[in-house]
């Protein structure tokens, strides 16, 4: 076994060592399972916020825009540092407090108890499944991708152990293992691109040289403007770059969710600063390492392996396995969180809600523990058989969860005339208009983004028929109520709790 | 406060009831009509009635101390100095059900009258509820296990952790609200916490059909 080998081996170890001990101390009923008992600071939800969001999509995605497409592909760095930061500011301590006062576990909930209505939750969750499954296998494939390329085993077996480590502490733990494992992974991820980033500005001769050379292969890969030229610069793809990855993060359950575990409303203030740090240290890095390998890797074969390959390159035996350790920690603490919250989708969403509404809290555990196992092991045949491009397929799941959810979610902690029929109208047009723009290649024809066209229908959608259906479908007061009390800084009154006290059950005298 | 449903492990035969050596009555946060409007809340409209039970608990007191994992111990204490003194640590008052053994962490200083034994054994047989009726030694097995995992829950890894009982066992009476009643549609009885005014749906029959 080789030392790049020994360290994943050692990482591996020690995540499923956190795993193993939060089981001990964190998941004895649903809120410590599902949200850590609400306990989360600053640190750790920032971290754990900006690690989940990033993803294998970094070192795989990003890093191949900006192969084949040079200082473009800074448009989506720009959306991708702006998108914690955003997030955290306008839904973070909102969003916590509310979904405390409404009783919320999961974020599908929070929407259904914010907008009350059964349909809510049956659209949502569905739509949430189906993209975070999607956007979970290419997490499958990146780390079965990199694995194989660092130990040398075959990809379908390299795929099992990338697949097995990440279910088995997602399976173990629930959010506290995940939370905590995501904050030591944004560290070792932050270690990880840095050091890239380092070892390719030194191999190319520095920044300026590394550039002066790319502009010898093409001048336009210099610009911000893609390889053609500024005369053939699509705007609508630009602006849909730009949003998908800045304001598509509020449209996302998983990433979301952290706000809910935060300790107080107020921590959202300080995550955000962390986030900010975060961002700027770590984004950049790759796709500035994906233009450099032009110079370094120029007749690469997988654009998207050009993260990967740079790093085997330039870096000694030793950093390879620290810098791959930190690959592989973007892409599992993406994919455990996706996994967890299907988990969360599938038991409390979807099961309690509409199948066995007496469902004990050890039973919700285990339809979430095995909703994680169904989803690893179809998305271990989806992708060993035939995988697809871990970039397109994480930025189509992206685009329609943000299409769908944004307008929804920002509404809900702000607006308080969004009532149920908008929030409805809202997410399915939001899906359907961006699945359907995209499916019937609109892209290229109108060189408008899904993105965009998908936020616009959704939010249109969710003003136009909230403020038609106002007299209809009035917003019921105790969540006007909540809502004005998410406007106030400070603790919620024990009064403004909504959701039942499930320990009062063993106080009830016997003749009540 | 907050359940901690596996915190008792005890089990087994019923065992005899250990009565506390001293009782405190809390107040009620909470006033009846207070208690009926979370009730209408939940039914609009409904003609209720309101009155105040009592449920029997256990107390007691930890300090938790934490320290960083390279200073793992703790200065032993000067001799002579009171307890609650020499314990810099956070303090977390434990309330533990008399019935079931279930723990919880209070986020207040339980205050109150002090009373007679015998009112928090009448309150204990008011209900009928199952468990293993924990006595002194359960219940303070249960407040540490509880105040380590909260503890636990939020500290760095690796932080060492050291535990001192403030205040040994005694009984406690929490006032609750009951609230039977009916609107047009449906007939109810909800439990009302009468120190933060959550609640419990006890029964509920639909009076109508749709």
């Amino acid at each position: 076994m080789n030392l790049e080998t020994w360290f994943l081996v050692i990482y591996f170890i020690a995540m499923a060592g956190i795993g193993v001990w939060t089981l001990k101390i964190g998941n004895k009923d649903s809120e410590g399972y599902l949200l850590g008992g609400r306990s989360l600071g600053p640190a750790v939800t920032a971290l754990r916020l900006q690690s989940s969001s990033m993803s294998g999509y970094m070192f795989l995605g990003a890093g191949s825009l900006a192969y084949t497409k040079g200082y473009f592909s800074l448009w989506y760095a720009m959306g991708d540092i702006g998108g914690g930061v955003l997030n955290l500011s306008i839904l973070g301590r909102r969003m916590r407090k509310l979904s405390q006062i409404l009783g919320s576990l999961t974020s599908i909930e929070y929407l259904e108890h914010r907008y009350p209505s059964k349909w809510i939750r049956m659209i949502a969750a569905p739509v949430a499944v189906f993209c975070i499954f999607f956007y979970v296998m290419t997490q499958f494939i990146a780390g079965g991708r990199g694995l194989e390329m660092v130990t040398g085993i075959p990809y379908a077996w390299a795929l099992l152990v990338a697949i097995g480590v990440i279910v088995f502490y997602t399976f173990l733990g629930g959010y506290l293992a995940v939370a905590y494992t995501d904050f030591v992974q944004a560290i070792i991820m932050l270690i990880g691109m840095v050091w890239i980033l380092i070892g390719t500005l030194q191999a190319v001769g520095g920044w300026t040289a590394g550039n002066n050379a790319v502009g010898e292969i093409n001048p336009n890969l210099l610009t911000m403007w893609g390889p053609e030229g500024f005369g053939s610069v699509q705007w609508g793809v630009i602006i849909g770059a730009v949003l998908v990855f800045s304001i598509g993060y509020m449209g996302w359950p998983h990433v979301n969710v952290s706000h809910m575990a935060m300790k107080r409303p107020s921590v959202a203030r300080t995550a955000s600063l962390y986030a900010t740090g975060f961002n700027l240290l770590f984004i950049p890095a790759p796709y500035i390492v994906g233009i450099m390998a032009l110079i370094i890797l120029p007749n690469l074969d997988n654009p998207e392996l050009a993260v990967f390959q740079v790093a085997d390159t330039v870096l000694p035996n030793f950093a390879v396995g620290i810098v791959m350790a930190g690959i592989m920690a973007a892409i599992m603490s993406t994919a455990d969180a996706l996994l967890l919250q299907s988990g969360t989708i599938a038991s409390q969403d979807l099961f309690q809600r509409f199948i066995k509404k007496d469902m004990s809290d050890r039973q919700s555990v285990w339809v979430s523990r095995f909703t994680v196992l169904i989803l690893a092991i179809i998305g271990y045949w989806v992708a060993v058989n035939d995988p697809p491009s871990v970039a397109e397929v994480a930025i189509f799941a992206t685009t329609v969860l943000g299409a769908a959810f944004v307008p929804v979610y920002v509404a809900a902690a702000w607006w308080k005339k969004a009532n149920v029929p908008g929030a409805i109208v809202s997410m399915i047009l939001g899906t359907v208009s961006s699945v359907s723009w995209q499916m019937a290649g609109l892209v290229d024809v109108t060189g408008v983004d899904p993105m965009g066209v998908g936020i616009v229908c959704s939010t249109l959608g969710l003003i136009v028929v909230s403020l038609a259906t106002q007299k209809s479908h009035p917003v019921p007061a105790y969540v006007i109520d909540a809502l004005k009390e998410t406007d106030k800084i400070g603790a919620i009154p024990a009064r403004m709790l909504i959701g039942q006290n499930d320990a009062l059950a063993g106080q009830v005298p016997k003749d009540a | 406060m907050r359940e901690h449903p596996d915190s008792f492990a005890g089990g087994g035969e019923k065992p005899e009831l250990i009565a506390p050596e001293t009782a405190l009555k809390l107040a009620p946060n909470i006033t009846a009509a207070e208690a009926l409007a979370v009730f209408r809340r939940k039914l609009p409209n409904a003609d209720a009635e309101v009155r105040e039970v009592l449920h029997p608990f256990w107390s007691t007191v930890l300090s938790a101390q934490t320290s960083s994992i390279f200073r793992r111990n703790r200065k032993p204490e000067p001799a002579g100095r009171a307890r609650a003194e020499a314990s810099p640590g956070q303090c977390m008052n434990v309330l533990v059900n008399a019935y079931s053994g279930k723990g919880y962490l209070a986020d207040f200083d339980p205050r109150g009258e002090t009373v007679a034994v015998t009112e928090w054994l009448d309150a204990f047989e008011s209900s009928d509820q199952a468990g293993p009726q924990p006595g002194p030694d359960d219940v303070r097995r249960t407040a540490r296990a509880l105040v380590r995992t909260k503890v636990l829950k939020t500290v760095k890894l690796g932080m060492g952790l050291s535990l001192d009982e403030i205040a040994a066992p005694s009984g406690i009476l929490k006032p609750n609200w009951v609230v039977t009643g009916d609107n047009d549609k449906f007939s109810a009885t909800i439990l009302v916490d009468g120190l933060d005014s959550s609640h419990y749906i006890v029964r509920v029959e639909k009076l109508t059909q749709d």
